[in-house]
């Protein structure tokens, strides 16, 4: 998505009178030590930290049929807004909606709370009413999470380097096709098998919510709310393959190349002068052949790990094979994709935020307050900012490092054997904590 | 305030410039038509850097194109008619700028379009413009309108343009800084363009150019260059731009510490900058060009204070909500001064609708003077039709306390150069 106020000397500029070095220094290192804290403290401990407890058991009633008409209902009036309301992207509220609230503030809902989308999403509620959610073929078990993988680089695609994904009624229309897309697939698979594995948008909250110290749940009449320490789900909750950890690797990566292609490096690299950015159009090849490179790269580097980790560790076993310890080490980059949405959306976050409050207001007759980008113009606020993002950034991966320790632990039932298996990985992880870093601090240009 | 000298010098310059007389369109009488045909809205289509490198700039434009929309219905519209704003999002991107183009044009039946800021973008839509046969009404600074390079349809009259900015310089800087100047820039078409006319207007004056720094783009770190910087410098003069320029700021007050030459730069280093913020310290004391003051003066006119109350900007040239939201007020008045023209250009022409853009044409190459008013608040320009480029007075201002004080304000004819183009006898 293209962030705001890039066009001044201090944006960016600031930041680079900070001393960031130290800190990309002191947060490599943080992480670095945490993957030595999991690998002396005692097995037990690992798994220990990330125990599930029930926290409330009883009935609720079934509020999501209700809950998904009514995100339908909103999505139809916010569609219909983007084809005739103002063709300013910040002020129609379609754009500010989708891409401020929904895609940058909804997955630290889910991060939060626990899975929103599911319930909020506007085809379940139809599709369950309707009965149209059966399907009538089944989605073959070989295809994984391919189709949602394939439909989130569509995504990607449109949010990063497609000209004008702001746009309010090229918006309304790229919606109401996927929503179009989503309702015939659902009728033809099933809601259930779809949204499991192909509407990638319940894929990416579904994995994301996994984070939150809250876990709903619910079996018949019965809802469970049990609650631990973030990341508890993904040790508790359904595994998954290589399939699945591409489409992990492909959301990290995705959001870590929308960061990486506004740096004087990647510019430098595609012939951009990054003085002179050219704009969206000019740069379509290359950021379509970056943004797959930057998933290829990703990707090779983590089933590199997974490859030498199984070489480095001694027991073998059905969960020790390299498909099954994919999936189950790509659920613990998880917290490193929420910290790289979180440090990279921060400043969209707080700028778009102010533009959708304001189309609020005006959609309910109130006077908006003017829009501020001034915090991204003043050294402290600059500071805090970058101290916000960087301390996600470490955060994200400490609780990756020990996340994936502990699963580990519970794969291999030993302590030693679980740090020579995560070790490639964990490294890969420290390595991804500066580059990370490195990112936010980096001179941009675009 | 202009007073009627000011306005016959003006319009002596004009003549000089050779723009072509007031013509019959132009008489108050005409003028002041307002019988309403139609309460229709004027449609003006504002091709906007919503998104993109140019988001900071597209927000104060909005507010002032927004500002000056509103005072101009207020007093009943052009014509008796309002005037609606059709804002499409350019993404500062030259090919969806011609897309946009074609939107107003085709879809949303925009009577013409306007406002926008950086060149790729003007050059990028200014054909499809001409093609449509569109009133393009640019707010760039860019010297491509009077350069010749764009069409009868693209016009610039709200902004002067970087090359007359430039040249106007020379004369104060040679007089009150020194003759002997190092330039440093950033080593692409905008650096080479301050290199072009700044040495040519220096040694015009018997002044030199010692040295010509050229630092490549993706620089970031610049003590490796600040040696190049001979001793007998008696001004520095530089006009980097992105995220490295504080950097060099910082550097270039390491290096000289309490010691080195005049310095000299253009705000558009520092546009939306505060300048007391950290790290600015070493400018204290240094000289930049302004195209509007950022910091209301003493001699404050009426008009920039009614200006700056209707775009809601303090006399700090910060935003009234938030004092810390410095505008980018060198470059916004542009959009205020241009929809004024446009209201007076469409009322010399008796502009009912789309055919009629050819008259909207014709008449607004027809002005020749506009003087300081509310409607320009940056000051008197003379316009000249045929390179449809408009010229003003420019502004230097030293840096004292943290604030940027208005020292020179230039003679318009510093800032006018000979016509490179004559629109007038393209066809249509």
């Amino acid at each position: 998505m293209p962030r705001p106020a890039l066009a001044h000397a201090a944006d960016g500029g600031i930041v680079l009178l900070l001393p960031t070095g130290y800190y990309l220094l002191g947060g490599t290192l943080a992480v670095a030590a945490s993957m030595l804290v999991a690998a002396l403290m005692p097995a037990g401990w690992a798994t220990g930290l990330f125990r599930a407890r029930t926290l409330w058991r009883g009935r609720l009633p079934r509020i999501e049929v209700g809950a998904s008409l009514a995100g339908a209902a909103v999505l139809a009036g916010l569609v219909w807004i983007g084809f005739t309301g103002t063709r300013d992207p910040l002020e129609n509220p379609l754009p500010l909606a989708v891409w401020t609230l929904w895609w940058v503030a909804l997955p630290l809902v889910c991060a939060l709370v626990g899975n929103v989308w599911a319930a909020v999403n506007p085809w379940s509620g139809f599709l369950t009413a309707t009965g149209l959610g059966r399907g009538v073929l089944t989605l073959p078990r070989e295809a994984g999470y391919m189709p949602a993988t394939l439909l989130f680089l569509g995504f990607a695609w449109y949010e990063l380097v497609w000209l004008s994904p702001e746009d309010p009624a090229g918006l309304a229309r790229a919606v109401s096709a996927y929503v179009g897309l989503t309702l015939v697939a659902a009728m033809l698979f099933g809601w259930r098998a779809w949204s499991e594995r192909g509407e990638c948008f319940s894929v990416f909250f579904g994995f994301i919510a996994r984070l939150a110290p809250l876990q709903w749940s619910r079996e018949g009449e019965t809802v469970h709310l049990r609650a631990g320490f973030p990341g508890f789900g993904v040790l508790h909750g359904p595994a998954i393959t290589v399939s699945g950890a591409l489409f992990i690797l492909l959301a990290l990566a995705t959001v870590s190349f929308d960061g990486l292609s506004r740096t004087f490096t990647w510019l430098g690299l595609i012939g951009v002068n990054p003085l002179q950015f050219p704009g969206r159009s000019g740069v379509m090849v290359p950021n379509t052949f970056g943004l797959v490179w930057a998933w290829a790269v990703l990707g090779s580097a983590f089933f590199a790990c997974i490859a030498v980790g199984r070489w480095l560790g001694r027991g073998d076993g059905p969960a020790m094979r390299g498909a099954p310890m994919a999936g189950r080490l790509a659920l613990t980059i998880l917290p490193i994709s929420l910290a790289y949405h979180v440090a990279h959306y921060l400043t969209v976050l707080m700028v778009n935020g102010q533009y959708a409050r304001a189309a609020g207001e005006r959609l309910v007759g109130l006077e908006p307050v003017e829009v501020t980008t001034s915090f991204l113009n003043t050294m402290a606020d600059v500071e805090r900012i970058w101290q916000a993002q960087s301390g996600a950034i470490v955060a994200g991966h400490v609780l990756a490092v020990l996340l994936a320790h502990a699963s580990m632990v519970e794969a291999t039932g030993d302590g030693r054997e679980a740090t020579r298996r995560g070790a490639p990985l964990a490294a890969l992880m420290i390595g991804y904590t500066a580059f990370g870093l490195w990112l936010l601090a980096a001179p941009t240009g675009a | 305030m202009t007073t009627d000298t000011d306005r016959r010098t003006l319009l002596k310059g004009a003549a000089a410039i050779g723009a072509v007389a007031a013509g019959a369109q132009l008489l108050p009488g005409t003028a002041r038509y307002a019988q309403a045909q139609s309460s229709a809205p004027i449609k003006v289509g504002f091709q906007v850097h919503r998104t993109g490198i140019g988001a900071a700039y597209g927000r104060w434009y909005d507010r002032t194109t927004k500002a000056a929309a509103s005072l101009i219905n207020e007093a009943g519209g052009i014509n008796g008619r309002p005037v609606e704003i059709v804002a499409e999002d350019d993404g500062t991107d030259p090919k969806r700028g011609a897309e946009v183009i074609e939107k107003f044009a085709n879809l949303h039946e925009c009577d013409v379009a306007f406002g926008t800021l950086f060149s790729h973008v003007v050059i990028g839509s200014a054909p499809r413009a001409g093609e449509l046969k569109l009133p393009y009404f640019v707010v760039s600074e860019g010297h491509h309108v009077a350069s010749g390079m764009l069409n009868r349809w693209t016009l610039q009259p709200g902004i002067t343009d970087v090359r007359s900015q430039i040249q106007s310089m020379a004369p104060w800087i040679s007089d009150n800084l020194g003759k002997k100047v190092t330039m440093v820039y950033p080593d692409f078409a905008f650096g080479h363009d301050h290199r072009k006319y700044f040495t040519e207007a220096i040694e015009r004056l018997g002044g030199e150019v010692l040295e010509h720094i050229a630092i490549p783009p993706s620089e970031t770190s610049f003590f490796k260059y600040l040696p190049k910087i001979p001793r007998e410098t008696e001004v520095l003069y530089h006009v980097m731009v992105g995220p490295g320029v504080l950097t060099f700021v910082k550097e270039m007050g390491e290096y000289f510490g309490d010691s080195g030459p005049e310095i000299f730069g253009f705000i558009d280093s520092l546009e939306a900058v505060d300048i007391a913020s950290p790290g600015l310290e070493f400018l204290e004391g240094s000289h930049f060009w302004e195209g509007y003051p950022r910091y209301a003066g003493e001699d404050q006119s009426e008009h920039d204070a009614f200006y700056r109350a209707a775009v809601g900007v303090d006399d700090n040239g910060a935003s009234l909500s938030d004092p810390k939201d410095v505008s980018t007020y060198a470059h916004m008045f542009g959009c205020w001064e241009t929809l004024h023209i446009l209201k007076a250009g469409m009322e010399a022409a008796d502009y009912r609708g789309p055919q009629d853009r050819q008259a909207l044409i014709e008449a607004v190459e027809a002005m020749d003077v506009f003087p300081e008013s509310r409607a320009h608040p940056q000051g008197s320009k003379l316009f000249n039709g045929r390179t449809h480029q408009a010229f003003g007075h420019q502004h230097i201002s030293r840096v004292e306390g943290g604030r940027l004080v208005p020292v020179h304000r230039t003679s318009i004819f510093d800032t006018v150069y000979e016509d490179q183009t004559d629109y007038t006898k393209t066809s249509f």
